[in-house]
């Protein structure tokens, strides 16, 4: 055994090649014991607010934080892949959660398919709180008409910096 | 070696820890400060580190575990018991194995 000595070899998890039900699996299993989960991101559905490439913080969520404009992680209902997508609407039958970047939301979402929600956003080394703080109410109602894409054209280009 | 631990004494994973096999790997999280960190900072074993990982399970003394390394892989016990405390004293170092009283 000495010749290949055991260690524990210490590995940034960005060199992994996660697959969705990796990450899934990871974290549904950090989640249930009630710690936060910090990962990469992939994916554009969520820009402009969350890019391809950021590191997102999950937190385990109770129902009060199941809001609109919240940003949550699921199971979708149509393939049982993991997302993370914005709670743009919902009746007694479920949750409607959409990517701001995608045309349509998954709808119903049972509360029960809701793993966490997402707490910080990270992009470079810096905290994005757009979208993500009080102002994620408005966020969802322009999500949900589509008009995320038009609201940055209107306001973001004027005002410097988006994030 | 055998004063540090001692071989009678049993290990078992951390509950500040997540252990899952993906892609053939075995991925250990450290659930450090109330965060599970999969961007930055992960544990794999090798393929020696592994075997004796499946060991620590809360009920073989390190004693067994080391036996049964020998038996499987042929080698020298002395230097497997060694392989063995060193891994387990690196572990216990890290909060990825705690001992069971």
């Amino acid at each position: 055994m000495s010749e290949n000595r055991p260690s524990p070899r210490v590995r940034a998890g960005r060199e992994l090649p996660l697959s969705g039900e990796d990450l899934l699996g990871l974290l549904s299993e950090v989640l249930a014991k009630g710690v936060r989960i910090r990962f990469r991101a992939s994916g554009y559905s969520m820009s402009p607010f969350i890019r391809d490439g950021d590191v997102i913080t999950v937190r385990p969520c109770k129902k009060t934080d199941l809001r609109k404009g919240a940003v949550a992680a699921y199971v979708r209902p149509m393939n049982d892949h993991l997302a993370v997508h914005r709670i743009v609407g919902g009746t007694e039958a479920g949750f409607a959660l959409k990517g701001d970047h995608e045309p349509i939301a998954d709808y119903p979402v049972a509360a029960s398919g809701i793993i966490g929600v997402v707490d910080r956003v990270e992009r470079n080394g810096r905290r994005i709180r757009l979208g993500m703080g009080p102002e994620k109410g408005l966020v969802a109602v322009l999500s949900a008409r589509g008009l995320i894409t038009w609201a940055f054209r209107a306001f973001g280009r004027n005002k410097g910096s988006v994030t | 070696m055998t004063d540090r631990t001692g071989l009678d004494r049993i290990f078992k994973p951390s509950e500040e820890i997540v252990a899952r096999e993906i892609g053939g790997e075995l991925i250990i999280v450290p659930l450090t400060a109330g965060i599970g960190d999969i961007e930055d900072e992960l544990f794999t074993f090798n393929a020696s580190g592994r075997a004796i990982w499946k060991g620590l399970d809360g009920r073989k003394p390190l004693k067994a575990i080391i036996g049964e390394l020998a038996a499987q892989f042929e080698g020298d016990p002395e230097e497997i018991e060694e392989d063995v405390l060193g891994l387990v004293e690196e572990l216990v170092k890290r909060r990825i194995v705690v001992e069971v009283v």
